[in-house]
């Protein structure tokens, strides 16, 4: 191990392959499993950390200084901290901003959520860039190295979910939003533009759904595995003629339930950076991205309207009045791309 | 609208010479500008008034004349190009565009304008419009209806913020503004950022970078210490930063092309105003360039064809950084005792310095280290960056505490994260930096080489610009191939400018023509030299024996090539595997006592001399030798600390004052002597002559300061062979190989050795331009075997253009007035005045002196001869000699 490593404070990562990774940690002794996915965003810690698409999964973060300008309460995409744990280069110490309310180490401590840092962070993400996605462990306190790779190669994910209770935004047009995992970002964009906004947790019914008379319903983004979710549920919404919106996840599940298919990435796309095109318009956006699995084939009848530019993966399809986007359009972190909103309120009139 | 392909000719415009506010960044875009024109098939005519950039050796037809209206005209007559492309020259070709379209010179000749419109200029620079344009489109910027002091003066067209500045009070604002300025409230101390966009017709655009200041408004940006990526915003407020940058961009009426915006945050409230737009690439985009791997010139000048970003694959992305960059202004105070040292809006550095580390403080550390001498910091910094000086400051502090035998693996380990150099590990515990050195080899403490790939490693890119760091995987990977490694001249600064770069770069050129694989080893940002596609590999590290030594043990290369980066390689030689000049030579010619011995055996005459290394001893000497004295300490640069004493009480003042490495030359000062200066070659057998180069300030002011003609004008025949008989006696008993420099004083026809120079010096760009050889080419194949018989090099190269070089001064941008100039150099580049006689050279000088006054000395309309008769002047394609 060749690191200057404060031993009471150490802590491992190990990955199901069999790679240690040594760091630093806040002190408190813990062990959390997961899948390791890597953010490449250089702004918006807080939004990742508190994005439920990133449930059950730790979070590296590959920009170098995480922390720096602490937590507000404004730029919370959920009510809680979603990632099991995060790998950092280097843990600020301080805080500096005029919205900070408290540094962000008190508050991962706060919740429990452990952290390791002073890792070769440059390494892991090469290592699943090369390796594709990996499980992890990571161990702070006691350190059992061989353990720590069973526990990791042994981690299976849940796609359990914990659901907000139903609630609606006042606003214009009635907008139903099933919430897969919803950002709040999204909420807000669609607040901000006028709409009346019920959202709805994600095993709702149909019929439910249907009965509240809404103009549009938007499927959201969310962790895990697409396939897992109830399709016939989702095809009775996608058939419905209402204009539906499906985000990231939401748009993989339009993809299935008109007859598309999906498959993994090698290691997914969890950045800020991506060149999206709009073939439609033919031009180019910057688009914020997270999700490990994307379109294969498209669902017959879909036209393809986006895709990306780094690795020519299926971005956008639509039919009629049913539109899905794999990235974020509502940004948090990331560049926003609203037209995909503002065409949503169009078509509800 | 898609590529336009009716554009075959393209005109364009350099920065001309380097100023402050103005350096070889320009020469950076310029080259990629010439390079992604000519992929397009375009043909590239060039103007620029400098004649040491690697640009006017790459357009097919080059002009190095006056950047002015008059000189366009004839230019385009001739050469009737298709589009002007404005925006890779600097402050200097956008207000030489808006005189051409204002005179109707661009339309006379049907000339388009690419990658700008007059709108957007107009817009953009002009303080009242850009404010309008703003307002117009509700961007905030600060209030301008404000009458509490201070107050901000603001002017138009301006250059590195010159003619602007901060106003106190009713008199100071009165000073400071003038016609076409705008006043607003003082920004002072609010957070400071920057975001470098790229723009295509369509509408797309891309943030290449984000830069944030340390030192906060108040300074000028290039005054600044700044860091990438932006550390102290959350993402919404960068988001919103990123929208308001295109829309400024628009605003402005910039439809296509690179563009820079600066942001003002109040760090309280966070109220966000833009303050300005440069519609251009900038200093800022080179360092943006080198900081993500993105090249924006390039690509600017493809958006001005019509390119649409999704054309230019890979580049239409955003950059991420999982490293931190530090830029860090380099000053020059020590050489103008007079100017006031506080920075302001107006911009007073002469170069920089980028550090990239994988965090903030090593980052810093590795820019501090390639400073190469302490520079000031400035205050009002965000806590943030305060914070991380403050644990730097305490890591310092509980090493300092220690000694060698009691600092650890772990703890050595730690403070080489932390970016600590050995050699100031080595001043903390009170020891030598070797023992530092070596103790990291024992406990095997090296660094690993990260790749600057732009995507935080998220796709797979062969970039080959590295840095090192201390973590635990190296992406270095050396080939096993024959290579070269060449080390550059770090920041620019007076004495050591742009010319090495060319140097360097060229050398490069010819290592790789040879088939062996040249690596570099350069810290400065708006270089040619640290460009992606230059080298084959790149390390952006500091230059110090440390990281030299660090590269060499990974790359193994067959030797170090210290001659063209000017005075620092040179300083670094000892220790070094050198190709050329050995260096023991090295220290012959830099060591004054051994200088005078040697020249002494040779044969070849000193003015009266001798050497002290005691105050004692200086005084007992200048009473033999006698009043008045030069001294010349050994390895220096650019003639620092070098004086003219006239009397006991000067010395004394001297020996108190200045701070000098021994031996110290004395030599007797030739009054009203005239200097030579002889630019050879050798290959170790042969030397050949590239220059005879003749000074019109007599002997006593550096040559870098003088004017000088590069073919002799009064010196007779009899004179000119013995100088170069002089010469190659010098080159072949120093077994000199590659470049040398001899500088002569002649009095009384008597010839006088003042100097030699074992590397490159500052005229060889120039040689190279009047000659039309490629001098440091020939050189390099010199170092790498060939003899210069073989190279077809004949023992005296005659120029095919007669040149003449006027030096530029910082007086009036240092706001002091015009200093004698002396054996210390103050100017910051040249220009270079090219005909086919005399009169012509004349002529072209006083068109310089009165195109820019501010650039020159008083003294130099007094000191041009006087043309004998008016002749019409001509433009000379270069190119073509």
């Amino acid at each position: 191990m060749h690191m200057a490593i404060n031993k009471e404070k150490m802590g491992l990562l190990a990955l199901e392959d069999g790679s240690l990774f040594y760091g630093q940690t806040s002190g408190h002794s813990t062990t959390v499993c997961a899948e390791i996915v890597f953010n490449t965003a250089m702004t918006g810690y807080q939004e990742v950390c508190t994005d439920r698409s990133y449930s059950d999964q730790i979070v590296l973060f590959t920009t170098t200084h995480i922390g720096n300008v602490g937590v507000n309460c404004e730029d919370f995409e959920s009510d809680r901290i979603t990632t099991k744990g995060l790998l950092v280069r280097e843990m600020s110490k301080t805080t500096s901003s005029w919205r900070s309310e408290k540094s962000f180490t008190s508050f991962l401590e706060e919740h429990g959520v452990p952290w390791i840092e002073g890792l070769d962070t440059r390494k892991l993400a090469r290592h699943i860039r090369q390796n594709g996605s990996m499980r992890g462990c990571m161990m702070t306190g006691g350190i059992d190295e061989k353990l720590a790779v069973r526990l990791a190669a042994a981690w299976r994910p849940t796609t359990e979910l914990s659901y907000f209770p139903s609630h609606t935004i006042q606003g214009g047009p009635k907008i139903v939003v099933y919430d897969f995992g919803v950002k709040e970002q999204i909420v807000k964009k669609l607040k901000g533009l006028g709409c009346d906004v019920i959202v709805l947790p994600g095993t709702t019914p149909s019929s439910e759904a249907l009965a509240l008379n809404c103009d549009a319903i938007v499927l959201s983004n969310g962790p895990g595995d697409p396939t897992s979710i109830d399709l016939e549920e989702i095809k009775k919404l996608v058939f419905s003629k209402k204009p539906i919106l499906g985000i990231c996840l939401g748009c993989q599940l339009i993809a299935l339930a008109f007859g598309g298919t999906i498959k993994k990435l090698k290691f997914g796309h969890h950045s800020v950076n991506h060149p999206v095109y709009d073939r439609k318009n033919n031009r180019v956006f910057i688009t914020s991205q997270n999700h490990s699995f994307a379109i294969d084939e498209v669902p017959p009848g879909f036209e393809v309207t986006h895709h990306s530019l780094f690795d020519g993966t299926i971005q956008g399809i639509a039919y009629n009045r049913v539109v899905g986007f794999q990235g974020h359009p509502e940004g948090s972190p990331g560049p926003e791309y609203s037209e995909l909103f503002d065409e949503l309120i169009k078509l509800c009139r | 609208m898609p590529v336009d392909r009716s554009i075959k000719k393209v005109l364009l415009i350099g920065a001309g010479p380097i100023v402050i506010g103005q350096a070889c960044e320009f020469d950076y875009s310029g080259v990629q500008a010439c390079k992604a024109l000519k992929e397009e098939g375009c043909k590239v005519i060039l103007l620029n008034s400098n004649p040491a950039t690697v640009m006017t050796d790459m357009a097919d037809a080059v002009y190095i004349e006056p950047i002015t209206p008059k000189i366009v005209d004839k230019i385009l007559s001739k050469e009737r190009p298709d589009a002007l492309l404005p925006t890779m020259g600097g402050q200097t070709a956008l207000n030489c565009t808006k005189q051409l379209a204002e005179l109707g010179i661009l339309e006379k000749y049907g000339v388009r304008l690419i990658g700008l419109t007059l709108e957007a200029l107009e817009k953009a620079e002009n303080r009242k419009s850009f404010r309008e344009a703003m307002v117009h489109c509700g961007i905030d910027v600060p209030a301008s209806n404000v009458s509490r002091f201070p107050l901000i003066v603001r002017a138009s067209f301006a250059l590195g913020g010159q003619g602007g500045g901060v106003a106190h009070d009713e008199e100071e604002l009165s000073l400071l503004y003038k016609e076409g300025a705008i006043v607003e409230e003082s920004l002072i101390g609010w957070k400071e950022f920057e975001l470098e966009l790229l723009r295509d017709q369509k509408g797309n655009g891309i943030v290449v970078c984000g830069i944030e200041n340390v030192d906060p408004m108040g300074v000028h940006t290039g005054d600044s210490m700044t860091v990438a990526p932006i550390q102290t915003l959350t993402d919404k407020e960068y988001q919103l930063m990123r929208k308001r940058s295109f829309d400024v961009m628009e605003a402005i009426g910039m439809t296509s092309g690179a563009c820079n915006v600066q942001f003002a945050v109040h760090p309280g409230t966070g109220r966000m105003l833009c303050i300005e737009v440069n519609p251009r690439v900038s200093r800022s985009s080179a360092l943006a360039s080198k900081a993500t791997g993105f090249p924006i010139a390039k690509i600017a000048a493809k958006l001005a064809l019509g390119y649409h970003l999704d054309e230019l694959h890979p580049f239409c992305f955003e950059p991420t950084l999982d490293y931190v960059v530090v830029k860090i202004p380099r000053f020059n105070f020590d050489k103008f005792p007079k100017a006031d040292r506080r920075l302001t809006t107006q911009m007073k550095s002469v170069g920089e310095v980028m550090g990239i580390g994988r965090t903030f403080k090593e980052s810093l550390n590795k820019a501090l280290s390639s400073l190469e001498g302490p520079q000031h910091l400035q205050t009002g910094i965000d806590p943030w960056f305060l914070s991380q000086m403050a644990e730097l400051d305490e890591e310092e502090k509980r090493l300092s505490s220690h000694t060698l035998d009691t600092v650890g693996f772990s703890h050595l380990w730690h403070c080489k994260r932390l970016g600590l150099s050995d050699a100031r590990i080595a001043a903390l515990l009170n020891c030598q930096e070797e023992q530092i050195a070596n103790r990291r080899k024992e406990l095997k403490i090296h660094p690993v080489y990260k790749r600057i790939d732009g995507n935080s490693s998220e796709f797979p890119l062969d970039i080959p610009c590295m840095y090192s760091t201390y973590e635990e995987e190296c992406e270095s990977l050396p080939t096993n191939h024959k290579k070269i490694l060449v080390l550059g001249s770090g920041a620019n600064r007076i004495g050591q400018g742009i010319e090495f770069d060319y140097c360097c770069v060229h050398a490069v050129k010819a290592i790789r023509e040879l088939g062996y694989e040249a690596i570099m080893l350069n810290c400065n940002p708006e270089t040619v030299s640290t460009d992606y596609d230059t080298t084959d590999r790149l390390y952006f590290e500091p230059l110090t024996e440390e990281h030299v030594q660090e590269v060499i043990r990974i790359e193994k290369p067959l030797g170090v090539i210290v001659q063209f980066g000017g005075q620092t390689p040179l300083t670094l030689s000892r220790t070094l595997p050198l190709i050329g000049t050995c260096f023991s030579s090295i220290d012959i010619a830099e060591d004054r006592e051994k200088f005078r011995l040697f020249a002494k055996n040779l044969g070849i005459k000193q003015p009266k001399n001798g050497v002290f290394y005691t105050k004692d001893g200086a005084l007992a000497l200048s009473r033999t030798i006698g009043f008045p004295l030069i001294l010349r300490p050994s390895y220096i640069l650019g003639g620092s600390a070098i004086e003219v004493v006239e009397d006991e009480a000067q010395l004394q003042s001297y020996l108190s004052r200045v701070s000098y490495v021994p031996p110290v030359l004395m030599e007797a000062y030739l009054d009203g002597a005239m200097e030579v200066d002889v630019d050879a070659l050798s290959d170790g057998e042969e030397v050949s002559i590239c220059g005879v180069i003749e000074h019109i300030e007599p002997a006593g002011i550096h040559s870098g300061d003088s004017m000088s003609l590069l073919s002799p004008y009064l010196l007779s025949e009899q004179l000119q062979e013995a100088l170069i008989e002089q010469t190659k006696k010098l080159g072949l008993s120093l077994k000199a190989v590659g470049l040398f420099n001899v500088q002569f004083a002649i009095k009384g026809g008597e010839i006088f050795v003042l100097e030699v120079n074992l590397r490159a010096s500052r005229t060889v760009p120039l040689l190279c331009k009047i000659t039309g050889l490629p001098l440091v080419q020939i050189a390099t194949k010199c170092l790498l075997g060939q003899s210069l018989k073989s190279q077809g090099v004949c023992s005296k190269i005659e120029p095919k253009l007669l040149g003449l070089k006027l030096p530029v001064f910082p007086f009036s941008r240092l706001q002091i007035p015009d200093e004698p100039l002396g054996p210390e150099m103050k100017s910051t580049g040249e220009v270079l005045c090219t005909g086919k006689t005399f009169n012509e050279l004349f002529m072209k000088a006083r068109i310089f002196s009165l195109q820019d006054k501010s650039l020159f000395t008083r003294q130099l309309e007094v000191s041009i001869p006087q043309p004998e008769v008016e002749t019409p002047l001509d433009v000379y394609d270069i190119a073509i000699l």
